[in-house]
C-alpha cells in the first residue's frame, strides 16, 4: 500500500471557458490530516467533487488508493466517508432512521453502527424529533455521523464547521483530531478560517483562485511562524548571564551549544548585541521570528489574506 | 436491488400526502354513483357503471395525473435535499436508483387501482344499481390491475423527465401535457400514445361499452407501449449518466 | 395436466435462478472478504468488510472488524506512548538545559573574578539556588520514573486518616501565614481509618499545596476532608487565576506546564507524581477550574482501598 491516500494530478476543472480548478497536485498522505484552505469560492469543493467522482474532470487525474473512481466505484467508495457542502438527508425522518437508510444501502461494519455514529457526534439514538427539526448544528453533526457510519479509511469533509457557534466548532474540532489521532483515519477538510486549520491540520494545502499555491507540512509552516528571538552565540552561559542580569530576561530556552530562543520579542535587539559584543561574544547570528501565519498566507495570496 | 426498494419505502415514512392522494381513487365511483343516481336507474349492466367509474376518466386523466405527480414527489424531494451526491457516493447505481422509484409508481398504481375497484363496487352494489354477481366483479378486478400495471408503464416518460429535471415545473408541465395529448390524440391514432394505448387493451373483445374500436390491434399497442418505455428508460439513464 | 407440468417447471426454473443468484452473491461477498483480509494482512488495518443486513456471512465481517479495530487501537496506542516517551526526553533534555547553562554562566563569572565583593556573593547565591532547583527537578524525576515504572514500594498501615491530615497542615499553617494566605481547614472530629502509605499521602497533600502556593496567585484556600462509609473526599480549593479549558486536561500530564514559561519555577512533575500516588491508592484526583476564580482539586480514595 502506497503512502499516498488521495493524489490528484493536474486536476482541472472547466466551466466553459471559466477554470475554476487549475493544474492542482495534492498529496494526502495515509493517516494525516489535510487541510485544503481557501476563500469561499476558491475551488476546494469542485476538487472535493472531483475526487468522489461527483463531477466530470475536464483533464488530469484524481486517484483514491492508487485507482481511479470510476470504474471501480463498488471497490472505493465503501472505503470513504465523505460529507460534501450542507448534507441533505430527509426530512420526513428522524435522525436515526436516515443513517438506518445508509446503512442498509452501505452494509455495516459492526452490529450496532448506526448507534456509534450517533454516539460519536453526540445526538441521540432512536430520538423522535424529524430532520426537518433539526437545528444546523445537528444536521451538520448527522452529516458527520453517516460519513464516519461505516468506519471507512478516507474521511472527506468539507467545511465541516460551517454554521456552528464556538462550542461546536471547538467540539467538531477534537472530534475530528480524535479521528486521527485514536483510530488512525486519514481526513480531508476543506475551509476557509485558516485559524481552524492550522490547529487541526498536519498538511496543508493553500488555494486561490483554483491554483494549489502551496502544499507543505504544518510543521515546516510553523516552524517559519514562531514569535521569539534567535540568538547564536559563541558562548551560550555567558549570554544567559549577560540576558538575565542586564536585560531582566527570564523567559528563554537553550537549544544546542550555540542557539537561544528568547520568547520575549519586546526586547531592543540592538541594545542586546551591543552589550553581547561589548563582553567578547561573538554573535553569529540573531533575528526576531515573528511571521505569524497569518502574515504568511497574505503574503502568499498576494495581500488579500484569508479571513 | 431489493435492497433499493426497501429503503424506498423507508424514504416514504410520514408522507401524509402519500394517503391523501389515494382519495382521488373515489372520485369516479362517487360521480358515477351520483349520475346513475340522479338518471334513476336500477340494473343497470355492471360494465357501464365500471366504464364510469373506473375505465373512464380514472384511467385517462386521474391515475396519470397521480402517478405523475408521485413521481415529481419521489423525485424531486431528494433534489431538493441535495440527496443524490450522497447517494451516488455509498454507491447506488443510476439504472437501479431509477427502477426501484419505478416500482414504487408500480406498487402506488396497483393500490390506487385496487381502492378504485373496491370503491365502484361499494358505490354500485349497495344502492343496488348494479346486482351483485362475482363474475362481474372479477371482471371489474382483474382489468384493474390490468389498468394499474400498464399505467406504471405509461408514467415511465413522466419520471424519466423528472429525472432528468432539477425543478419540478417543468417535469409538472409535460405531465399535464402529456395527460391531455393522451385524451386528444385517442380519437385521431389510437396507437401513437401510451395512454391511448391502454384504452385499447382495456377495451379488447368489445368488453367495455362505448371505447370499443373497429379493430383493435392489440400486439401493435404492446409494442407502443413498449417503444416509449424503453425510450424513457433511455433518456433516464442518459441524463443520469450526465447529470452529477 | 400439462398445464401444471408447465408450472411447476417454471416454478422449478425460479427456484434454480434464485438460488444461483444468492450463490453468486455469496461467491462476491467471500472474494470481498479475501480481498480485505489480504489489505489487513499488508498492514491496513483500517479496513473494513462491509456486512448486508440479510447476509449469513454478518458474522464473519462483524469478527473480522473488530479485530482489525482492535489490532490498530492497540497499535495506535503503542505509537502514542513511544512518541510521549520521545517527546519526554526532549522534554527533559531542555529543562536540564537551560537551568545548567545558566549555573554554569553564573560560576564561571565567579571564577574568572569578573565579579567581585557583593555581587559575588550574590552570584553565588543565584548559582546555589539554580543547582537546588535542579536536583530538585532531577528528584523530582526520578521519583517520578520509578513511579511510573511502577518500581516504588508502599508501605501500607491501618492509620487515622483525619490525624494525619491534621499534622501535616500543622506544618503547613506557618508557612501559609509567612505567605500571606487566607486558609481555612475543615477535618472532622472523628477516627476515620485508612489504609494508606503515610509518606506517599503527605505527598500528595504537599504537592497540591505547594502547587497552590507556587501557581495560583491567590490569597486564600480552602482544605476540606468529606468523608462516609464508601469513601472520604480531599477538596482543596483556592481563588487564584484559574486554569484555562485549554489546559486542564492535560495538568495532570508530566511535563506539562500551563504558562509555557520557561522560568524556572515548578518542573511540570509535581501534579504528575500526586496522579500517580493517588492511583496508587486506588482512588482519583480530578480538577475543576475557573478562569480567574480559582481552581478545586478534588481527591477521593476509596475506604476499602486496599484488600486485606
Amino acid at each position: 500500500m502506497s503512502d499516498r491516500i488521495i493524489e490528484t494530478k493536474q486536476l482541472t476543472k472547466k466551466y466553459g471557458n471559466q477554470t475554476v480548478v487549475n493544474s492542482v497536485n495534492l498529496h494526502v498522505k495515509k493517516g494525516h490530516i489535510y487541510g485544503l484552505l481557501g476563500r469561499n469560492g476558491a475551488g476546494k469543493t469542485t476538487i472535493m467533487k472531483m475526487i468522489l467522482g461527483l463531477t466530470s474532470i475536464t483533464s488530469g487525474s484524481a486517484e483514491v488508493f492508487g485507482k481511479n473512481i470510476k470504474g471501480n466505484e463498488k471497490r472505493i467508495y465503501p472505503r470513504i466517508g465523505a460529507m460534501i457542502e450542507a448534507p441533505g438527508f430527509y426530512p420526513n425522518l428522524t435522525g436515526t432512521e436516515n443513517l438506518e437508510i445508509f446503512a442498509k444501502l452501505r452494509g455495516t461494519s459492526a452490529p450496532d453502527a448506526v448507534k456509534k455514529a450517533l454516539e460519536v457526534v453526540g445526538l441521540p439514538y432512536r430520538d423522535k424529533k424529524i430532520f426537518s427539526k433539526y437545528s444546523l448544528g445537528m444536521k451538520q453533526r448527522l452529516g458527520i455521523a453517516n460519513a464516519i457510519l461505516h468506519d471507512p479509511e478516507v474521511l472527506i469533509l468539507d467545511e465541516p464547521t460551517n454554521g456552528l457557534d464556538p462550542i461546536g466548532i471547538a467540539q467538531m474540532r477534537e472530534f475530528i483530531k480524535k479521528l486521527s489521532t485514536e483510530n488512525g483515519k486519514t481526513i480531508l477538510i476543506s475551509s476557509h478560517i485558516l485559524s481552524e486549520i492550522a490547529l487541526l491540520a498536519d498538511d496543508i494545502g493553500i488555494i486561490d483562485k483554483g491554483v494549489l499555491l502551496e502544499e507543505s507540512s504544518m510543521k515546516e509552516l510553523e516552524k517559519k511562524n514562531r514569535k521569539y528571538i534567535l540568538l547564536q552565540v559563541s558562548d551560550v552561559p555567558k549570554t544567559i548571564l549577560i540576558l538575565e542580569r542586564r536585560f531582566q530576561v527570564k523567559d528563554y530556552s537553550v537549544q544546542d551549544e550555540q542557539t537561544v530562543r528568547i520568547y520575549d520579542t519586546e526586547l531592543n535587539m540592538g541594545e542586546i548585541n551591543k552589550v553581547l559584543v561589548m563582553e567578547a561574544i561573538a554573535v553569529l547570528s540573531s533575528g526576531i521570528c515573528n511571521d505569524t501565519l497569518e502574515d504568511y498566507f497574505r503574503k502568499i495570496t498576494g495581500g488579500e489574506g484569508i479571513a | 436491488m431489493l435492497k433499493l426498494v426497501e429503503v424506498e419505502f423507508c424514504k416514504l415514512r410520514r408522507k401524509k400526502v402519500m394517503w391523501i392522494m389515494l382519495l382521488a381513487a373515489f372520485v369516479m365511483p362517487f360521480f358515477a354513483f351520483l349520475y346513475f343516481g340522479y338518471l334513476g336507474k336500477t340494473n343497470i349492466e355492471p360494465a357501464l357503471f365500471y366504464k364510469w367509474s373506473a375505465f373512464g376518466c380514472t384511467l385517462f386523466l386521474i391515475l396519470p395525473f397521480i402517478l405523475g405527480l408521485l413521481s415529481i414527489m419521489l423525485i424531486h424531494d431528494e433534489n431538493q435535499y441535495d440527496m443524490l451526491k450522497q447517494l451516488w457516493i455509498v454507491p447506488v447505481s443510476k439504472i437501479g436508483y431509477f427502477f426501484s422509484k419505478f416500482f414504487i409508481v408500480f406498487l402506488y398504481s396497483l393500490c390506487f387501482m385496487i381502492i378504485n375497484a373496491a370503491a365502484s363496487v361499494l358505490f354500485s352494489v349497495i344502492p343496488n344499481y348494479v346486482a351483485f354477481e362475482w363474475n362481474s366483479i372479477a371482471f371489474l378486478v382483474e382489468r384493474c390491475l390490468e389498468i394499474a400495471g400498464l399505467t406504471a408503464f405509461a408514467a415511465l416518460p413522466v419520471l424519466a423527465v423528472t429525472v432528468s429535471q432539477k425543478g419540478y415545473i417543468f417535469p409538472m408541465c409535460i405531465t399535464l401535457i402529456y395527460i391531455f395529448a393522451g385524451f386528444f390524440i385517442t380519437p385521431v391514432n389510437s396507437y401513437l400514445h401510451p395512454l391511448s394505448c391502454i384504452s385499447v387493451i382495456i377495451s379488447r373483445g368489445g368488453a367495455v361499452p362505448g371505447i370499443a374500436l373497429l379493430e383493435p390491434n392489440l400486439p401493435l399497442a404492446f409494442f407502443s407501449m413498449c417503444v416509449w418505455g424503453i425510450a424513457s428508460v433511455a433518456l433516464a439513464v442518459v441524463t443520469l449518466g450526465k447529470r452529477k | 395436466m400439462s398445464i401444471y407440468f408447465f408450472l411447476s417447471l417454471i416454478f422449478l426454473g425460479g427456484v434454480i435462478l434464485y438460488l444461483l443468484f444468492k450463490l453468486r452473491h455469496i461467491y462476491q461477498q467471500i472474494s470481498l472478504i479475501k480481498e480485505v483480509l489480504e489489505d489487513i494482512k499488508a498492514g491496513n488495518l483500517n479496513r473494513r468488510v462491509l456486512a448486508q443486513d440479510n447476509d449469513r456471512i454478518k458474522e464473519i465481517c462483524y469478527d473480522i472488524n473488530e479485530i482489525a479495530m482492535d489490532s490498530q487501537a492497540q497499535l495506535i496506542h503503542q505509537k502514542q506512548s513511544e512518541q510521549a516517551y520521545k517527546s519526554l526526553m526532549t522534554g527533559l533534555s531542555h529543562d536540564v538545559k537551560t537551568p545548567l547553562s545558566s549555573l554554569v554562566g553564573y560560576l564561571e563569572a565567579v571564577e574568572k573574578g569578573i565579579v567581585t565583593g557583593e555581587e559575588k556573593e550574590e552570584y553565588v547565591h543565584v548559582a546555589f539556588e539554580k543547582a537546588q532547583h535542579l536536583k530538585h527537578f532531577v528528584e523530582n524525576l526520578f521519583e517520578w520514573v520509578k513511579l511510573d515504572a511502577g518500581e516504588q514500594i508502599f508501605h501500607f498501615e491501618v492509620l487515622d486518616i483525619n490525624e494525619i491530615s491534621r499534622n501535616i497542615m500543622a506544618d503547613w499553617i506557618p508557612v501559609l501565614e509567612s505567605r500571606d494566605f487566607q486558609y481555612e481547614i475543615v477535618i472532622p472530629e472523628q477516627e476515620y481509618w485508612m489504609f494508606v502509605d503515610i509518606n506517599a499521602y503527605t505527598r500528595i497533600i504537599n504537592n497540591l499545596l505547594q502547587n497552590i502556593l507556587m501557581h495560583s496567585q491567590g490569597d486564600e484556600m480552602k482544605f476540606q476532608i468529606l468523608e462516609n462509609s464508601q469513601e472520604m473526599k480531599i477538596i482543596l480549593e483556592d481563588n487564584g487565576k484559574g486554569i484555562s479549558a485549554e489546559h486542564l486536561p492535560h495538568i495532570f500530564e508530566r511535563l506539562y506546564q500551563c504558562d509555557n514559561a520557561r522560568s524556572g519555577k515548578g518542573n511540570g512533575l509535581g501534579l504528575a507524581i500526586t496522579k500517580e500516588l493517588v492511583s496508587a491508592h486506588k482512588g482519583m484526583i480530578t480538577a475543576e477550574s475557573i478562569l480567574d476564580k480559582g481552581t478545586k482539586f478534588i481527591i477521593s480514595l476509596p475506604q476499602k482501598n486496599i484488600t486485606r
